[in-house]
């Protein structure tokens, strides 16, 4: 028999014996290192290496802030990728034990981010948005584009959210770093993101309900980083609409009819918007969002819960002067949550 | 013996050995081949490695590139080292016996060597890929019971028929309020009005929470979800 069989056969058969071999062959590792330093060793070379073994007796509270520190830069980074690259990709989407792939394009022109959509599973649907940001900026909306952006809006994700590091992965193909995003109460669900090392961009991001239940994941396959065409963000189904439609009147500050008695800590409004039949509410902690919609809806008396995938959309109603308006609340937020939201609906004085 | 046969026979005796059918004169040729030519940047010993390789590839295993550059230090610092020969050296200036038997273990102990670093090299990739198995990491802390997503859709685990299913299941699921005793999944029956409502306010949702931007592309998959497919 020869060596290399011997070689190849080993491994599958006795893990600790392969163990006991690596532990063997280390020193042999180290020998080869120290091996061709002795050759034209400097005297000034040796004593370069001690100070680098000093990091270890950082002490605890300098080792967390240099963590924080850490994270507050990864979310800077992710931020600005999200809302600044090009790049186009396949995806897999999955919840609750079914999966979809996916193609995905992002481009920016003139300014805005324009987002293409293509299922490639299931019923074929397709989507091209086009984010009126620099309308609405111009418009004085409130909307923040990415919290995440500003220092502000850091400190609130922070204040929501504890982040750790959880290490490192490769997703497609490329070197990510993992970041857990732990909320800090029960309204709201935590995330696991795998940044990308290079870019920044999310490569994977998991919504985690309590328990460690993954809710939804969404993960690149591939990513390609070269810059977008503009045939690359026409839709490929005919009969898909660009939904630019009314930016204008979307971006538009609307005073609110109503208003939340209460709303889980760190949520706040950061958009009201009317519709032909009422209003919608939109309310962020920075990283989660929910939805509030308050509609003149006649025939419509459901009331409870309805689930898509991690979205859970909350129907109730409240009777105001003998008028029935249906509430209902849709977010990526625990159900009893959306059920509180829902009930403290009332009208604005 | 011409230069050009003499290779020829050299490599019979290598594919011999790869086989394992090599007889001890061919095993002599080799170690004396390797021994003059030095066995890690010789002609032989970077046709030795291909062949190990293409043994790998075709049994279809992993296979980590030995890298020659190291192969070869190793091979340095072991002839640094006082040899077997140095200590034989007395007796083997008389026997000439004594000279092939020394022969003999020098590159034994180096084929030795070289394998038990291939070894190394072939551990460091599995145990290196090994924690990204496992590594649900959620699962691995936070979850006693974790029912991760299946990775693979798995029409089996519906019971509706393909089709229906697909219809079925982008549209919202309806958890009613009124749950009564102890069955919780009260059916009722959906009203297109109902449906066509909640599709409508969860795409307007993602849409919101995709402005807000923090989560990237993931609002817009979720707002297409429920796109009414092109009739």
């Amino acid at each position: 028999m020869t060596m290399e069989k011997l070689i190849f056969r080993i491994p599958r058969k006795a893990n600790s014996s392969l163990l006991a071999f690596l532990l063997l062959a280390s020193p042999l590792g180290f020998a080869q290192d120290n091996a061709p330093a002795d050759d034209q060793s400097t005297p000034q070379e040796a004593p370069h290496q001690v100070p680098q073994q000093a990091p270890e007796e950082i002490p605890q509270d300098a080792r967390d802030a240099t963590a924080s520190e850490a994270t507050r830069v990864l979310l800077a980074r992710l931020a600005q990728a999200v809302a600044n690259l090009e790049y186009r990709g396949l995806v897999t989407f999955e919840h609750v034990g079914s999966m979809e792939t996916l193609e995905v394009v992002h481009g920016i022109r003139d300014g805005e981010q324009v987002e293409r959509i293509r299922y490639l599973t299931g019923s074929p649907r397709e989507k091209v948005t086009r984010s009126g940001d620099e309308q609405c900026r111009s418009s004085g909306s409130v909307f923040p584009r990415s919290g995440l952006l500003s220092a502000a809006g850091l400190q609130t994700v922070q204040s929501n959210y504890a982040f750790l590091i959880r290490g490192e992965e490769r997703v497609a193909d490329r070197e990510a770093i993992v970041l857990e995003a732990r909320p800090r109460d029960l309204h709201r669900f935590g995330m696991v993101i795998s940044v990308d090392k290079e870019t920044g961009l999310p490569l994977k991001s998991m919504l985690i309900a309590p328990a460690g239940r993954v809710l939804e994941r969404f993960q690149f396959v591939e990513l390609d980083l070269t810059p977008v065409t503009d045939d690359e963000l026409k839709p490929q189904t005919p009969s898909t609409e660009p939904s630019t439609g009314d930016e204008a009147a979307k971006c538009a500050t609307v005073e609110s009819r109503w208003r939340l008695g209460w709303a889980p800590s760190g949520f706040k409004p950061v958009a009201v918007q009317a519709l032909s039949d009422g209003q919608m509410l939109v309310f962020s902690d920075g990283l989660s969002a929910f939805t509030v919609f308050v509609q003149q809806l006649p025939e419509m008396n459901y009331k409870g819960r309805a689930v898509r995938g991690a979205t859970v959309a909350y129907m109730d109603h409240i009777d105001v002067n003998g008028a029935r308006y249906t509430v209902t609340v849709v977010g990526e937020i625990p159900d009893n949550t959306a059920q509180l939201v829902a009930k403290a609906v009332t009208e604005a004085n | 013996m011409s230069h050009g046969s003499h290779q020829q026979r050299l490599n019979e005796s290598l594919s011999a050995l790869m086989d394992g059918e090599a007889n001890e004169l061919e095993i002599q040729r080799l170690l004396k081949e390797s021994d003059a030519s030095g066995a890690s940047d010789g002609e032989l010993g970077h046709r030795w490695s291909r062949y190990q390789l293409a043994a790998s590839v075709m049994r279809g295993e992993k296979v980590a590139p030995v890298d020659m550059g190291l192969a070869a230090s190793i091979s340095a610092a072991i002839a640094d080292e006082p040899s077997l020969e140095s200590a034989q050296q007395a007796s083997a200036n008389d026997a000439g016996n004594g000279q092939a038997r020394s022969r003999w273990w020098r590159p034994l102990s180096r084929g030795a060597v070289a394998a038990t670093v291939a070894f190394a090299a072939i551990l460091g990739v599995q145990q290196m890929q090994a924690p990204q198995v496992q590594g649900d990491l959620v699962a691995e802390v936070e979850a006693p019971q974790p029912q991760p997503v299946t990775t693979n859709p798995q029409p089996g685990r519906f019971l509706t028929p393909t089709l229906n299913t697909r219809a079925v299941s982008t549209a919202p699921q309806l958890v009613p309020e009124q749950r009564v005793g102890p069955a919780p999944q009260v059916q009722v029956v959906p009203t297109p009005e109902l449906m066509r409502h909640l599709n409508r306010v969860m795409v307007e949702h993602s849409e919101q929470a995709a402005r807000i931007g923090s989560q990237g592309m993931v609002p817009h998959a979720r707002a297409t979800y429920g796109e009414r497919p092109s009739e």
